[in-house]
């Protein structure tokens, strides 16, 4: 009852956080460069899609092209609590798109049982504040089934996808990002996109991997972030990392909603004259641990700033890389700015990452 | 039955009071509405006298073919076993005994670091394995290294892993007895308990969608889970066991009752009437049997493969056995039970001993098979050792294989580094 409370007020059309978040959208595109910013949505035909809807179109493509992939998870049947499934069933039928029992442990696990029978599920988490109890099954099972068989049985084909992140008003149970908890796990990849036209590529590639993948889905984004995406079939490479617009005084690292956020800030400094170069992780496990390095050797100066809280977040790992690699170039410590080391309240202004804690950053360290 | 038991428990002598016409409104209202609840009433959704129901005492028996002296008790219920699968029971089980006390004395000499036996058990795991198809997938615990010997896995196959050696095609990375074979079709054992049991749900979900889709009955086929108590009190029991029962998974639960988790009698494990009972309240069908009697089994299991496979529904078997040997080679079983109570429970059941004396009655064996298997599977075990006791480790080279299909840029470093740093200081390694 508790979730079905949250669901509906997490799908408010009316929120005026979506505005700031549609704001947020047009600087984005303002700032990036027409070739990089319309990576798959220059193509013939490109169709405006939101988040959730470049997620079913990933989906609906990922079932037709291959009889033994199918989407489950909780309420996936009717649509999903995000309507990332809709229509799915009825085209492609209750053995391949399905509900499962209400429980995550029992549904990640049927997936990797599947996925060692050789297909390749897709099972959603329905908030990633609630894969934990399925972290056994992720952790000391998906992520070490090749390894401890010496290759010889493996889950490849598993994904997990699931909503994640901030929306507002999600408190404790319906905000939180989850993806450092799993970093830290070797034989899973881990995605996190900020646009529908990445979410879409990566959760196809997710698929194609024989890997056991979790894809994240930051919710605040479903229904506020549109742009044209490519309605045919295109996969992204995991591990590569994306410019969003190019600097000389400071590189930001991110990934996620948060992309979104240090973009207005970027956009605030600009206007102070100092010149962001801004990365989109995209793909955190692997990660592109080149383009970062290339990018802070030039600027000297690196912020990374996520979501998730600041002690042994991701940003931990990748301020710790930089130093190693880039040791002689640095003029200023990396910066972390990440959510509180508290749980996730319900009142979240002071708590996220906000655009001005990113722009104070950005000024500090070029102040340095 | 379960219903029906639990109704004569409660109201003996008493007779079942008909609805008043009065209610008919009622009943009606709640016949029609019990779909919303995925139940069916039979007519009567209500009652007007209050009953709380408890199935405790007698608990359910255990179908059983042979008694102690392998005699068969019910000539009806006496399975059709062709020859050569009642002798090749026979010979898994002797070849498993021989196995274990050959390997549990090499741990005891520090030659391998760890070991697991499967004395006292031997009947469940192989009548489970005789009863079900070569192409069936099997999903183990621990304590069921009998089925997989039954299905070809060799005593070259066992060593290697126990010991880690190049020969070991899961290349040594798993502590001893946790074995594998995808030609076999059996899932490589994890240590973490009942997380196969899910997968098992999964697996069989996938053989119920294969099997609708094929045509050929021969290449039909179900997937299997063995369990013992202690891990049915896992989380992942309830979540497998649930799923597979909505899903219609073609899965069988196979459960080793064999009333202890290592120190944890079943008295501190459950209160109910064991892990059947349990099946029951998934709505599968449930079946407890005498898991020494290696007849009993077979048939039972065969039986269950049948109904999987033409009601597609999962099927939940309980085989009481007792655990002879101690848990494990870090066990010490005498802490926490009698010599007495182990000496005379294994010698009372002895799976083993009871179905040989069945084939001799029926002339397909001896006792000096039994003594020239066991002797020969004894020495080739002990060459086994003395063999791969000189064999290399995997290389230093492979430590980074397999995390993932393809090795990451950073993996590739890591491996570089290793190999490097290996090199530098071989000789105080001592590999």
């Amino acid at each position: 009852m508790l979730r079905r409370i949250g669901v509906t007020h997490v799908v408010s059309p009316l929120s005026s956080f979506f505005s700031s978040v549609a704001s947020a959208r047009r600087l984005q595109m303002t700032a990036v460069s027409a070739s990089q910013a319309r990576e798959h949505a220059d193509a013939p035909g490109a169709v405006e899609m939101n988040f959730l809807q470049a997620i079913n179109s990933a989906l609906d493509l990922a079932l037709s092209k291959d009889e033994k992939t199918v989407v489950f998870g909780e309420d996936v049947a009717f649509g999903g609590v995000f309507r990332c499934t809709l229509n799915l069933s009825k085209k492609y039928g209750s053995q391949r798109v399905f509900d499962s029992p209400l429980s995550e442990q029992g549904l990640v696990g049927f997936a990797i049982g599947m996925a060692s029978a050789g297909w390749k599920p897709i099972a959603e988490v329905q908030f990633a504040d609630y894969i934990f109890p399925a972290f056994d099954q992720i952790v000391n099972e998906a992520a070490k089934m090749r390894f401890r068989s010496g290759g010889h049985f493996h889950c490849g084909g598993l994904v997990i996808r699931s909503p994640s992140s901030a929306v507002g008003h999600g408190g404790l149970y319906h905000s939180q990002s989850v993806e450092g908890f799993f970093n830290h796990c070797a034989g899973i990849k881990i995605v996190m996109p900020s646009t529908p036209s990445d979410a879409k590529g990566l959760l196809l590639q997710c698929v194609e991997e024989e890997d056991p993948c979790i894809f994240f889905e930051p919710k605040r984004l479903y229904r506020s972030m549109v742009e044209p995406v490519d309605p045919g079939y295109y996969t992204i490479p995991l591990g590569k990392g994306k410019i969003l617009c190019e600097g000389r005084d400071v590189t930001i690292v991110t990934y996620g909603a948060q992309v979104g956020v240090a973009m207005k800030a970027a956009e605030r400094a600009a206007q102070e004259g100092i010149s962001v170069e801004l990365i989109d992780l995209r793909s955190l496990k692997p990660w592109d641990r080149e383009m970062v390095t290339q990018s802070v050797r030039k600027t000297g100066r690196v912020i990374v700033t996520h979501e998730a809280p600041k002690t042994s977040g991701i940003g931990s790992e990748i301020v710790s890389c930089i130093t190693q690699d880039c040791f002689l170039s640095l003029e200023a410590p990396p910066m972390r700015v990440c959510c509180l080391d508290t749980p996730h309240p319900l009142n979240e202004q002071l708590y996220l990452p906000n655009e001005l804690k990113v722009y104070e950053a950005i000024k500090f360290i070029t102040g340095y | 039955m379960f219903r029906k038991s639990s109704h004569a428990l409660m109201h003996s002598g008493g007779l079942f009071r008909t609805p008043r016409p009065l209610c008919r409104a009622l009943q009606e209202a709640l016949t029609k509405a019990q779909s919303v609840w995925n139940l069916d009433f039979g007519g009567t959704p209500t009652v007007d006298e209050l009953t709380f129901h408890q199935r405790k005492y007698p608990s359910t028996p255990m179908f059983h073919v042979l008694d102690l002296d392998g005699r068969v008790v019910n000539p009806k219920q006496e399975p059709e076993v062709p020859k050569e699968t009642l002798i090749k029971m026979m010979e898994a089980m002797l070849r498993q005994q021989s196995i274990d006390l050959i390997l549990m004395e090499a741990q005891r000499q520090g030659r391998i670091s760890f070991y697991m036996t499967s004395m006292g058990e031997e009947a469940s795991a192989v009548g489970t394995a005789a009863a079900l198809d070569m192409r069936d997938e099997l999903f183990l615990q621990y304590r069921e290294a009998a089925a997989l010997t039954y299905r070809g896995y060799t005593v070259k196959d066992m060593v290697a892993q126990c010991m880690g050696t190049i020969e070991n095609e899961l290349k040594g990375r798993q502590m001893p007895i946790h074995y594998g074979s995808r030609a076999l079709n059996v899932h490589m054992i994890s240590s973490p308990v009942a997380t196969q049991i899910p997968h098992a749900a999964g697996t069989g979900y996938v053989c119920r969608l294969e099997n609708e889709r094929e045509t050929d009955p021969n290449k039909k086929r179900i997937c299997a889970a063995f369990v013992g108590e202690g891990s049915a009190s896992q989380g992942d029991f309830h979540a497998g066991v649930n799923m597979a029962a909505t899903m219609k998974s073609n899965t069988l639960f196979l459960i080793r009752n064999n009333g202890y988790a290592i120190s944890t009698p079943s008295s501190s494990q459950y209160a109910g009437d064991g892990i059947f009972a349990r099946g029951i309240g998934y709505g599968i069908p449930c079946a407890r049997v005498d898991g020494n009697d290696i007849l009993a089994v077979f048939q039972t299991v065969r039986k269950a493969r049948e109904l999987i496979r033409t009601t597609n529904q999962p099927v939940l078997v309980e085989a009481l056995v007792y655990r002879s040997s101690h848990h494990s080679s870090s066990d010490d079983s005498t802490w926490y039970r009698s010599r007495e109570e182990v000496e005379v429970f294994s010698n009372l059941f002895l799976p083993v001993a009871r179905f040989e004396k069945y084939l001799e009655r029926k002339s397909l064996w001896t006792p000096e098979q039994s003594r020239s298997l066991t002797q020969k599977v004894r020495q080739e075990t002990l060459a086994e050792l003395h063999r791969q006791e000189k064999l290399p480790k995997w290389p230093v080279s492979s430590m980074h294989d397999d995390v993932y299909k393809e090795m990451t840029p950073e993996m590739h470093q890591a491996q570089k580094e290793l190999e490097e740093h290996y090199e530098r200081n071989k000789k105080e390694y001592n590999m």
